[in-house]
């Protein structure tokens, strides 16, 4: 072998590939500041849920390339193809993650089709299949709430919201949605025992 | 390379160390071995007791020198005990007192001359006095390194990566707590554990037992050297667990296994009660190696101590084998009566503080640990700690580094967000099992905020291992409402699904395993570690 020094390497390494998780993250806007739990065994993910049913699925791979050339590249240029990793990461697991996610909500019904229209009702109609958290006030919690779409669907998401906003009749239906699942969440709170 | 590996073993362990290993060379020449003593007052007045292919019992009387030679004036130390060996009967159930049994001293060393020259004297003493048949026999070094070399060593792994493995572990400064992960690459190789290798033949299986037996002793060269207790019995419990989930793997009957268990057993209650003894009888408290920055494991060894010497208490009680009542009366006291000078680190402790709730319940006081079972529930299910996989270095490292720039913290804890735990799940369900319904009412609420994760091996005997390539990262999110019934049916679940038989019915053996190896204390562990109330 060439003479080499591997214990300087194996630092930058470490801080290499914590750039790339950590830009993945911030390129997942969606995702990128969920709760992450490490898997340090197995093959298989699980989940029982509250409702008992369970949902067990292969853990899936996440690949990605780029090409150095240690001769010519600088420290800007390598960080620059590990942000392009990252990128490559990101679009891998928000792709299978947002497919999982279709998949599990057509399956329980939490779903609304916009039927290619995204409008007010398509949005309003949206609300009605969330399930919101009550914050410490006995409040709807909505700090941690995100409204997600494809960048070619921005524009008409705002207009929805405007429409709801400034149209009475639809804002008032929000307040009644937002009323039920204050109810709904007060009832979830209540159920929180273990009965005869 | 091998062969010296051997060499340089015996030349450093002890009479205890190599005992084990010489047992299974004993099994390897054919002799069936009844009795390896505990070095407990009722010993039967010899090591190790065996019958030879020919029916003949034999005993065999074990001395350690390590790199030196038994003289003669160590002989005569030990003569009024070798004269016992060779002239009285062995009180044995399975040995018959009509058939005149073959004595052995056996040293890893070499025997000096001059001992060997009043042995045959005494040898013709005997023949002279019409006792032909009482002869003292001699095995040294070169004989034990003869048999050891037939325990197919040649199955060793040994790829580049293992070899490096391997001499990572020998040239370990021994003063470490046992790698388990790299003991369990090798050891899974050379029991042929990995997913999808086929099962073994009887020949083969019982070949690769003696092997690894000997590898496990030569991997603890280092840390026989440093008298580490913990490490010792950790290696000797790894080594047990993986030969039940390789005998489950194949099929094996239990037979096959038992002979070999019940002398590793025996290994670790002696390690067990060394490493009590040690911590019972210090004049000065309990640190170790460098005071000055002892401190920040203080804590650590103080509860990783309380759980083992619950576990040792809880052995011996069911097994009403104290070394002495001065030992015990001196164990009762350093248990303490509750938990708060006990530390929660992360969730791989919670397996400690429940070996110490345990004997408390062993001892009588059912109340207090079913209020300090409820209390280790409450904690978990209100504090956000590191997870089961990471070890207590890493968590220490993470404590540091919040305050020292010069630790990085080796992994991030988040303590926002709802509770995620890799024991609320068995806690709950431990508290069911023994019927503490209202206690688990009181914490429901709280309790189905969190998320339970369990991981769970695609096969029984994948449960034996440290690290498993397939299996299930269960999470579980708790039902609300959720029916008092359908928790009680959970709890009370047939452990055997998820559990090798043959660990189910060792507690002692299933009790280590969840301290050495914390991620597999699932919750048909956690119901099932039954040490039956004192006789």
């Amino acid at each position: 072998m060439l003479p080499d020094l591997p214990a300087v390497k194996r630092k930058l390494l470490k801080v290499q590939m914590d750039f790339v998780q950590n830009t993945a993250r911030e390129l997942m806007p969606a995702f990128g500041e969920c709760q992450t739990i490490h898997i340090f065994e197995g093959n298989q993910q699980g989940v029982e849920r509250a409702t008992g049913d369970t949902d067990i699925r292969d853990l899936n791979v996440a690949s990605a390339e780029v090409a150095v050339a240690p001769h010519k590249d600088d420290l800007g240029t390598v960080f620059s193809k590990l942000h392009d990793m990252a990128r490559q990461f990101a679009e891998q697991f928000e792709k299978k993650s947002f497919q999982h996610l279709n998949e599990v909500l057509d399956q329980h019904g939490q779903t609304a089709d916009a039927k290619g229209t995204l409008n007010a009702d398509t949005l309003l109609e949206a609300f009605s299949k969330i399930e919101f958290p009550l914050g410490p006030n006995g409040e709807i919690d909505l700090s941690n709430f995100k409204l997600v779409c494809a960048p070619s669907a921005q524009d008409r998401m705002k207009a929805a919201m405007l429409e709801i906003e400034n149209i009475p009749e639809k804002k008032r239906r929000l307040e009644e949605i937002m009323q039920q699942k204050k109810e709904a969440a007060l009832a979830r709170e209540a159920d929180r025992k273990l009965v005869e | 390379m091998l062969e010296k590996l051997i060499e340089n073993w015996l030349n450093s362990a002890g009479e205890r160390t190599y005992q084990p290993v010489f047992c299974q060379m004993l099994a390897r020449q054919g002799y069936t071995v009844i009795h390896s003593t505990r070095h407990s007052p009722i010993e039967y007045g010899k090591d190790i007791i065996a019958i030879h292919l020919d029916g003949t019992p034999c005993a065999f009387q074990l001395k350690g020198n390590p790199g030196s030679r038994l003289t003669l004036a160590q002989y005569r130390e030990i003569a009024p005990q070798l004269a016992e060996l060779v002239n009285q009967q062995i009180e044995h159930p399975a040995i018959s007192k009509t058939i005149q049994h073959r004595t052995f001293l056996v040293t890893n060393g070499e025997i000096d001359e001059e001992v060997q020259q009043a042995i045959e004297q005494t040898n013709a003493s005997n023949v002279r006095s019409g006792y032909p048949d009482r002869i003292l026999q001699t095995m040294a070094k070169g004989q034990l390194l003869a048999w050891a070399k037939e325990l197919d060593v040649s199955l060793w792994p040994s790829e580049l990566d293992d070899t490096k493995a391997l001499l990572e572990i020998l040239t370990n400064s021994g003063n470490e707590l046992f790698p388990a992960g790299k003991f369990h690459e090798l050891l899974s190789r050379l029991l042929k554990l990995e997913f999808g290798q086929s099962e073994l033949t009887a020949a083969e299986f019982n070949r690769r037992i003696s092997s690894s037996a000997l590898f496990t002793a030569i991997c603890l060269t280092p840390f026989s050297k440093r008298d580490n207790h913990w490490a010792i019995i950790s290696a000797w419990a790894l080594f047990s667990v993986y030969l039940i989930a390789s005998a489950a793997k194949s099929g094996r009957p239990e037979k096959e296994v038992a002979d070999i268990l019940a002398i590793t057993e025996e290994a670790i209650f002696n390690e067990l009660t060394s490493l009590m003894n040690e911590t019972l009888y210090r004049e000065t408290p309990l640190v170790e190696g460098d005071s000055l920055s002892d401190f920040v494991v203080y804590q650590w060894r103080y509860t990783l101590l309380v759980g083992i010497g619950s576990l040792t208490w809880m052995w011996m009680n069911h097994a009403d084998a104290w070394p002495n009542l001065d030992f015990k009366a001196k164990l009762e006291k350093f248990l303490p009566e509750d938990q708060s000078t006990l530390q929660l680190w992360g969730d791989a402790a919670v397996p400690q503080f429940l070996l110490h709730i345990w004997q408390i319940e062993a001892k009588g006081n059912a109340k207090k640990s079913r209020e300090l079972l409820e209390s280790l529930c409450n904690r978990c299910v209100h504090i956000h700690l590191p997870a089961v996989y990471r070890d207590v270095e890493a968590v220490i490292e993470l404590v540091l580094s919040e305050t020292l720039d010069d630790f990085d913290p080796p992994f991030s804890l988040d303590q926002n967000g709802p509770i995620n735990s890799w024991m609320t799940k068995q806690l709950v369900l431990h508290m069911a099992r023994h019927g503490m319904k209202t206690e688990c009412q009181s914490i429901w609420a709280d309790y189905s905020k969190t998320t339970s994760f369990v991981f769970l091996p695609s096969e029984p005997w994948m449960y034996g291992l440290f690290k498993c390539s397939h299996g299930n990262n269960m999470q579980y999110v708790p039902k609300t409402p959720e029916k008092w019934e359908n928790v009680l049916q959970e709890a009370n679940a047939n452990p055997a699904e998820n559990i090798p038989l043959e660990l189910l019915s060792r507690p002692w053996l299933l009790a280590l395993w969840i301290l050495i190896c914390p991620q597999r204390a699932i919750p048909a562990a956690i119901n099932n570690i039954v040490f039956r109330a004192a006789k």
